[in-house]
């Protein structure tokens, strides 16, 4: 499954969101990755989701794969649009 | 003497502790067996795991949640699957050892980060250099310095100190840092400012120029350090050194007080800022808002002017920080001393006297909406007031009037809010502006005087030049008298009058400036406890008498005198 998210935190993808993110994302047993810009990387790698440089207003594409694959992509959308307040 | 840059203020004195980076001996060629080596470096990650959680709890203890935070970051980073796959799978393909493949891994991840065009960003290359160094001592087994507990006081100078090296200091016996690489905004210089250490940082070759024991003197605020310093230099900091200690114990009896002369007199004593790094000690020290954020440090040392973006979230930052507490930001005022490559503004005979400050922004007009717009935008954010540089005409106020209306009426269509409580203020420092001022008044919510260059116009003296230096004269009745008339003006039109300049700062002369009706005063955060004090300590009534008395004399001099008479 897949959803298309508009990051709306002023700072962006930096490492607490990040941070943030990979904890949720670890709660499930399904895949998570990430596509911005041209890239796919790993939702449940830190690194991974702060290098690709997300600013504020960047487009990133979710996809989850798995049994919960549904609750996954629910609950990450979720922590986007609270500009990954958890 | 070196120099570095300044990263966190206060003088330190004591021997060097020179932390020479760990060599650390990476295993080149083949490992013997993979599946050991694999283990080898879950062993290192869980070591490594235990001594981050501990770190943790210490900051959480010492420096609060914001700051521990950084080591949950790191945790996540020894946890990051990308990173153990990659590090099992390099030892797996190429038959290496457990600490070549880490070292392989993380700088794959180092380069990436360093590549990338965000500071922020830049700056996190630093944090895989130390969870990188933390697996690898681990998986050598080596033995880390123990800064924890330390013997005698010591000035720590290393390559660079990692956050958690930082984290993990005996904070009785470190009474300075010193680094060769990071910046104002690197972890090591914002945690020096959270533990009050005096710090430099980005001295280049620190660790071969500084040698273990040698004595050194370190000044946070130049950015100074001396290395073996003769007894006089000492005898100096050591003074300077007392006085900030004196200034920040008085301090902790300020900070909650309000600024009231004796009879009652409220007044106001406000900040000067450059950037959203010094509001620490604005706070520290008690400040009742930002007199003067003076934006043009955001637009120094780079290559193109900040975007509306990146200015908004700075503006944003400081109007949030400062609650509802008022905060003058001063728009754009280059030119004259200060000079950016990338503007349009070419070399002139007369800087002081030409293409500056508000007269260049009403050129370049997408430059000026810009930094209007952001600061628009951010006025929802807190208590914002707007204040024109280098006003001389009435026509300069319309003018920039009018493009803020401009920018106001963008941001409506675009359905962004700002604060309709906006305030427009102008500096007064040009003559023409101060002479005006009862007419000025009806069309701005408030005045600020900047001092430095308004003695520097009305004395017709350029600071710079060491001839004619004692001309420049804050105590000149000239000088004096034309204050007074913008005071009485801004009084008479029921608008507020500031000064933002040095001379608020002034001790001789703050009881003469409130007795002639001043009632905001802006300075460094640094010296308004001790305005402070002084304002607590007079009345009203006798300043106004004193001042009056100061206006009839005739010469700085005399001036003087009678001021000194006083003590």
């Amino acid at each position: 499954m897949e959803q298309t998210f508009k990051i709306l935190n002023e700072e962006g993808m930096h490492a607490r969101p990040a941070g943030a993110f990979v904890k949720v994302a670890n709660e499930f047993k399904s895949t998570v990755e990430i596509k911005a810009n041209g890239l796919t990387k790993n939702g449940k790698s830190i690194m991974g989701l702060m290098s690709l440089g997300l600013t504020k207003d960047s487009e990133i594409t979710v996809i989850t794969n798995g049994e919960d694959e549904l609750e996954a992509l629910k609950k990450l959308g979720l922590l986007i649009e609270n500009k990954f307040q958890i | 003497m070196l120099i570095g840059k300044s990263a966190s203020f206060g003088i330190g004195i004591a021997r060097a502790l020179v932390l020479k980076s760990m060599e650390l001996q990476i295993e080149s060629g083949q490992c013997h067996d993979q599946a050991s080596e694999v283990e080898r470096f879950y062993k290192g990650l869980r070591s490594s795991e235990s001594e981050l959680s501990h770190l943790f709890d210490k900051t959480l203890k010492d420096m609060g949640a914001e700051k521990a935070q950084i080591f949950e970051a790191h945790l996540l980073m020894l946890q990051d699957p990308e990173f153990r796959d990659n590090v099992v799978s390099e030892i797996q393909s190429k038959s290496c050892f457990s600490s070549f493949a880490v070292d392989v891994v993380s700088k794959r991840f180092i380069e990436m980060f360093e590549a990338m065009d965000n500071e922020y960003m830049r700056e996190r290359a630093l944090d895989i250099k130390d969870i990188s160094s933390r697996v690898l001592k681990h998986i050598l087994g080596i033995e880390t310095p123990d800064l924890s507990h330390l013997n005698e006081e010591v000035i720590l100078v290393s390559k660079d100190i990692t956050p958690s090296q930082m984290a993990s200091i005996d904070l009785n016996k470190t009474i300075g840092i010193i680094t060769e690489i990071g910046g104002k905004t690197s972890h090591t210089a914002i945690m020096a400012r959270t533990l009050e250490l005096p710090a430099v940082v980005g001295l280049k070759e620190a660790t071969t120029l500084i040698t273990s024991g040698n004595i050194l003197i370190i000044d946070g605020e130049s950015g100074e350090v001396y290395v073996n310093p003769d007894q006089d230099t000492i005898r100096i900091f050591e003074n300077r050194r007392k006085e900030i200690l004196k200034i920040k114990n008085e301090l902790l009896t300020f900070r909650d007080q309000k600024a009231v002369t004796q009879d009652g007199r409220r007044i106001h004593l406000e900040a000067n800022i450059a950037s959203a790094l010094d509001l620490d000690s604005v706070l520290k020290n008690g400040a009742d808002g930002i007199g003067l954020f003076r934006t043009e440090f955001i637009f120094m040392d780079r290559n193109k002017a900040p975007s509306e973006e990146e200015q908004f979230h700075i503006y944003k930052t400081v109007l949030e920080k400062m609650k509802q507490k008022p905060v003058v930001i001063r728009t754009l005022d280059v030119g004259g001393d200060k000079h950016l490559s990338y503007l349009n503004i070419p070399k002139e005979e007369n800087p002081f006297l030409g293409f500056r400050a508000i007269r260049y922004c009403l050129r370049d007009k997408p430059l000026f909406k810009t930094q209007l717009r952001a600061l628009l935008r951010a006025s929802s954010f807190g208590n914002l007031s707007i204040m024109l540089p280098m006003i001389s005409s009435l026509e300069e106020i319309e003018e920039a009037k009018n493009i803020l209306k401009e920018c106001q009426a963008e941001l409506l269509i675009e359905g962004v809010s700002y604060s309709k409580e906006l305030r427009l203020g102008i500096m007064i420092e040009i003559p023409s502006a101060a002479i005006m001022a009862d007419l000025f008044a009806k069309h701005v919510d408030f005045f600020s005087i900047g001092t430095n260059d308004l003695i520097q116009y009305v004395c017709a003296v350029d600071r710079m030049n060491e001839n004619i230096h004692s001309l420049y004269d804050p105590f000149h009745p000239g000088v004096l008298r034309l204050i007074e008339q913008v005071i009485k003006a801004g009084e008479s039109n029921q608008i507020e009058v500031a000064m933002c300049g040095e001379m608020a700062a002034n001790k001789s002369l703050t009881e003469i400036l409130l007795g002639m009706g001043l009632t905001h005063f802006s300075m460094a955060p640094g010296s308004i406890p001790k305005t402070k004090k002084i304002i607590q300590e007079m009345t009203f009534k006798m300043a106004s008498d004193r001042s009056k008395k100061v206006l009839t004399l005739a010469s700085g001099s005399i001036i003087k005198d009678y001021l000194n008479s006083l003590k």
